[in-house]
């Protein structure tokens, strides 16, 4: 669809007729669904989970916080985990989770007015990163400025076996760049699609993937000149270790984030979930825990790597 | 059951052969235009003192059985001056006639093709023939004519938006339509995503759309015909015509091969954008490709009075690219045969190729990702017309199409290292064996009554998926070996009461079925969606449709008016998972829903042939639903072509005879379309949230658009070797910003509802046409 984008976005260019303006649309919105979101990892910095009820989409309030719940979890090896409410809405685990191995599972346990919501994860494994890289490029196409660019890269090799899934967070100045604009990319062994399944290599992250921690690479309207990286900025990568139906969820939210009308709009879809529950409530979200490498350089142009 | 059928048809063929035997001679022949020497598709030939006449075939033949006697014989078309002539019948007789056309005596507007009183006095319903003239007539998007887009203003015809790709008819789906290029089908009619159509129409000789009562010849679409015959080309003289536009220029040539027994036509159109606007482009972008072109060539040769060869083709391909590469077309070739067994029983041998291919790249050398996809056809096609006496007209035939789809081949290369991602070819074969009768029952009521024996066999070498649940696996399929099959009856009937000279009704009933589809989840699809055959899992497409119409003329046929009704049950009808993945997916079908669809609707037509002013009036009232499990939580849904009002109004007008002035005016309700109605924040990112859980609940605002176009045609000279005409035109006149889509975003960090035109601005052209001689 990327693809698309692109051509029409040529088209748009050269012939100037195609047209947006905002509008008012009544959007009747129905009763309020409850968010879980629920993504851990093995990193030894406060583990969260935030339950907030959804609001109309023209609603410019603050989300409502869900306070007073309780949530419990244990794993396969018979341990048990709390959390704590510290802030309102947002429940902190009381324990860490920098020992886990991959095949073990969890299962989690929300309590909200008497209604149980649960939901499972497993542990995945993933690789080492080996180092970060960067270069002066050429400009991206479309950009404004004419200037040269750094691009920087991260390398790690993806095990033998097919069935590795990562979710690719891009690490900026000390904080994980999660937005609207950067969803951050996923890699399936190494790949942006599936390889055959007689496969069995140890392959490197393909370039796209490798290079997806530079702002404007991996996705995205490729012009967006503001957030390019500078000399002294310590650019970095968070890899998550990942289910393949934590995968679908991520992909359904990144159509429908870029689903921008135009003629090759998907309908609408909503996001799925993990979360089961007999209550009447909806609930939607994800319960996950990763297993996530971690690796950070300072762009400089006295040397090209962090190793 | 397909033994069965043809040995019926066999039987009744033999039967009727019988019948031939009487006192009655033939007179036989072809019907032409005098200047070109282009064979005239639905002339009427007739003899008014008997009440007794025929309309000439798709190749212009025509068959008359009468008793032996004195005649005055009489031949008409629409736009040309009748002949008639005393002729003395005592033997069989072949008698070819030339018909002058009226455009070069004076500049008279027709607006209809065929003859006068057609649209009552014959027993088709639901179908439309339009002439190129009055294509070419048409205000057009940057003066640029277009087959598909005028089709759009028929009654039972729709669009999901401006620049989307194809149409719909009577709440059938891009795909369910058979679009066929001198009998080869084109499975994307679209330039530059769905902005213009692949045919070019200095190349076209009639273009017929059938909605309902579809003749048992055709199969395998649910919802329409699309039947684009090409010209011949000027067997008696060469001659030119061309264009100069904004977007594309065009020049066709054409002439004889041998004098009145062959000639040729090729017609080449190519856009220029890129290259005017090469200058203004900045740096980054001058690499930029973007340019489409075509190429339709024809030839045809008389080896005799009973033998005709043609030959036809087509190639066009769009081509886009900046640091990507992406492209796509289409190719057909069709070659015929002409063969007259005798005066009264015509046939046709076709063989055709079509293929459709995309090509896709990102990426250079060490590091690449390269996609292509294809669906290859090829078919022959056996068809008989037997023109019994002028009462019965029998038509039979066979046709069997193979099917490769090459649902893609890819090549991912990452710093030298290559991985292939491929899937299997899939093969299908398809078989179709028809019999239509067309009856005069008593002189009011006229009858035809067709089957069609469709079968079709999902065949290996292949992958293919064992079933749809989520474990199910792939499997392997040695080569012939047959996966699936199906066999389908398709009964055709078609009944006409002619109430008197100038009034009729009638009624149709079809069934049909369509063994491939189409993936594609996007609002208009895109050039990269493929078909797939029906397998194991994928069912093939059922329709029945019935349709009633009353049809009436006044004031000897200078109006025309008619209403039909129509009632469409869809079976196997598909749609997707959320956020499925149709490209690149060995397990797609995995990803594919599949239910039933309903369609009905009310259609008026008024029309009005002659005059200073002509043109035509269509309004359809219709509703169009699918009802599938896992989608809109299973309850009937809107589908996204549905339009509840549409009305269309063409108007052309004659200022004297060099200034011509013409208008389309264009209302339409709203798409149905899915909006979020809520949101939700997860990991920082605000997701979009549709609490009504329902699909296509919400309209877009109505659609409305009037376009203009002034035409200056220079004084037809005859001694001059060049002729030309200009055409002003103006798209969208009063600047209406209407809506494709709606869209939620957030714009300086708050959510608003965005609306995207495609066309959101008026649209000013100037293009040039000529014809040299």
């Amino acid at each position: 669809m990327k693809l698309l984008k692109s051509s029409i976005y040529i088209i748009s260019l050269i012939f100037l007729f195609a047209c947006e303006d905002p509008v008012d649309v009544d959007l009747s919105s129905g009763k309020a669904v409850i968010v879980a979101d629920a993504i851990l990892t093995n990193l030894d910095t406060p583990q969260k989970i935030t339950l907030r009820k959804s609001q109309p989409y023209l609603s410019q309030n603050e989300y409502e916080k869900i306070q007073s719940a309780t949530i419990t979890m244990s794993d396969s090896q018979g341990n048990d985990y709390s959390f704590t409410e510290k802030e309102e809405g947002d429940y902190y685990l009381n324990e860490n989770l920098t020992n886990i191995q991959p095949g073990q599972t969890f299962d989690l346990s929300i309590n909200i007015n008497s209604e149980i919501f649960t939901a499972k994860t497993e542990i995945y494994r993933v690789p080492k990163i080996d180092s970060i890289t960067w270069k002066l490029v050429d400009p991206l196409f479309g950009s404004e400025n004419k200037n040269k660019m750094w691009l920087a890269q991260f390398w790690a090799i993806d095990p033998a076996g097919v069935g590795d899934t990562y979710w690719v967070r891009r690490v900026l100045n000390g904080k994980v760049i999660t937005d609207n604009e950067n969803l951050g990319v996923l890699a399936f062994d190494g790949a942006p699609g599936r390889a055959n399944d007689d496969e069995n290599l140890e392959l490197p992250f393909i370039e796209p993937i490798g290079q997806s921690i530079t702002p404007g690479y991996g996705g995205g309207p490729p012009t967006a000149d503001t957030t390019r990286l500078q000399l002294g900025d310590t650019v970095g990568v968070h890899l998550y270790s990942i289910s393949d139906d934590f995968a679908d969820f991520m992909t359904i939210l990144d159509n429908e984030i870029g689903n921008k009308g135009g003629l090759f709009a998907t309908p609408t879809a909503n996001v799925p979930t993990n979360f089961q529950s007999d209550s009447k409530n909806i609930i939607v979200g994800w319960f996950q825990i990763s297993n996530v490498s971690e690796d950070y350089g300072v762009i400089s142009d006295q040397k090209f790597t962090n190793r | 059951m397909i033994k069965h059928t043809f040995s019926t048809s066999i039987l009744i063929f033999f039967l009727f052969v019988g019948i031939l035997k009487s006192e009655s001679v033939t007179l036989s022949g072809y019907v032409k235009n005098s200047e070109s020497g282009e064979t005239l598709i639905g002339a009427t030939v007739s003899i008014p003192e008997i009440k007794k006449g025929t309309r000439t075939n798709v190749y212009g033949f025509y068959s008359l059985t009468i008793p032996s006697g004195k005649y005055k014989i009489r031949a008409s078309y629409v736009g040309y001056t009748p002949f008639t002539k005393d002729i003395e019948i005592n033997k069989d007789l072949k008698f070819d006639i030339e018909l002058q056309s009226k455009s070069i005596q004076t500049q008279e507007v027709v607006v209809t093709a065929k003859s006068k009183d057609y649209n009552v006095a014959s027993i088709e319903m639901s179908s439309i023939a339009v002439s190129t003239d009055i294509i070419k007539k048409m205000p057009a998007l940057l003066g640029e004519v277009d087959v598909i887009k005028s089709i759009q203003l028929l009654p039972g015809v729709s669009t999901v938006g401006e620049g989307a790709t194809g149409f719909n008819v009577r709440g059938g789906s891009v795909s369910q339509n058979l679009v066929i290029l001198d009998e080869a089908p084109v499975f994307n009619s679209s330039h530059l995503f769905g902005f213009f159509s692949v045919f070019n129409p200095d190349a076209v000789k009639d273009v017929k759309l059938i909605k309902g009562g579809i003749p048992a010849i055709y199969g395998g679409r649910l919802s329409s015909i699309l039947d684009v015959r090409l010209k011949e080309g000027n067997n008696k003289a060469f001659q030119a015509d061309g264009g100069i536009g904004a977007i594309f220029s065009r020049l066709s040539v054409e002439g004889p091969i041998v004098k009145n027994k062959g000639s040729f036509l090729l017609a080449g159109r190519r856009s220029y954008v890129d290259i005017l606007s090469k200058p203004f482009l900045d740096d980054d972008l001058s690499d930029a490709q973007f340019y489409f072109y075509d190429l339709t060539a024809k030839a045809n040769y008389k080896l005799n009075d009973d033998n005709t060869l043609f030959l036809s083709g087509y190639f066009g391909r769009d081509v886009f690219g900046a640091g990507f590469e992406f492209n796509w077309g289409s190719e057909t070739l069709t070659a015929r045969w002409n063969h007259l067994f005798s005066n009264k029983l015509f046939s046709n041998l076709t063989y055709y190729y079509s293929n459709y291919d995309t090509k896709v790249r990102f990426g250079e050398e060490d590091t690449k990702f390269e996609f292509g996809t294809h669906i290859i056809n090829n078919s022959l096609k056996y068809d008989l017309e037997y023109f019994i006496n002028t009462d019965n007209t029998l038509s039979f035939g066979l046709e069997g199409i193979h099917y490769d789809f090459v649902p893609g081949d890819a090549e991912a290369i990452s710093y030298g290292t290559a991985t292939n991602i491929e899937i299997d070819d899939k093969y299908a074969l398809e078989t179709g064996l028809y019999i239509d009768y067309e009856m005069n029952m008593k002189d009011a009521l006229k009858a035809k009554i067709g089957l069609r024996g469709s079968a079709f066999y999902f065949i290996g070498p292949g992958q293919y998926l064992e079933d749809n649940l989520p474990n199910s696996q792939i499997k392997k399929a040695d080569k012939g070996q047959i996966i699936s099959k199906y066999f389908n009856p398709e009964p055709r009937v078609s009944l006409q009461y002619q109430l008197n000279n100038e009034s009729s009704l009638k009624a149709s009933y079809n069934r049909t079925s369509q063994y491939i589809h189409l993936l594609s989840n996007t609002a208009s699809p895109t050039p990269l969606d493929q078909f797939t055959p029906s397998s194991n899992i994928l069912k093939p497409q059922l329709s029945d449709q019935y349709a009633i119409g009353y049809f009436k003329n006044f004031d000897d046929n200078e109006w025309e008016t008619s209403v039909e009704l129509y009632y469409k049950d869809m079976q196997n009808q598909i749609d997707f998972i959320d956020g499925a993945n149709l490209q690149l997916n060995v397990e797609f079908e995995k990803d594919v829903l599949s239910g039933i669809g309903r369609a009905y609707g009310a259609e008026f037509y008024i029309k009005k042939n002659k005059g200073l002013f002509t043109g035509w009036l269509s309004y359809t009232l219709s509703k169009t639903e699918r009802k599938i499990d896992g989608i809109s939580q299973n309850e009937w849904y809107l589908t996204r072509f549905d339009k509840l009002h549409n009305l269309s109004l063409v108007l052309f007008y004659d200022l004297n005879e060099h200034w011509q002035l013409s208008s389309n005016f264009v209302y339409s309700s709203g798409a149905p379309v899915t909006y979020p109605t809520d949101r939700i924040q997860f990991q920082g990112i605000e997701v979009n949230y549709n609490s009504t859980k329902k699909r296509n609940e919400f309209k877009l605002s109505d659609y409305h658009r009037l376009d203009l176009s002034l035409s200056y045609t220079s004084e037809h000279d005859p001694e001059s070797w060049i002729n030309g005409q200009w055409v002003f035109s103006i798209y969208n006149v009063y600047n209406r910003k209407n809506a494709f889509s709606i869209y939620p975003e957030f714009v300086d960090n708050k959510p608003q509802m965005t609306r995207f035109s495609v066309l959101g601005t008026i649209v000013p052209s100037i293009s040039y046409n000529f014809k040299i001689r």
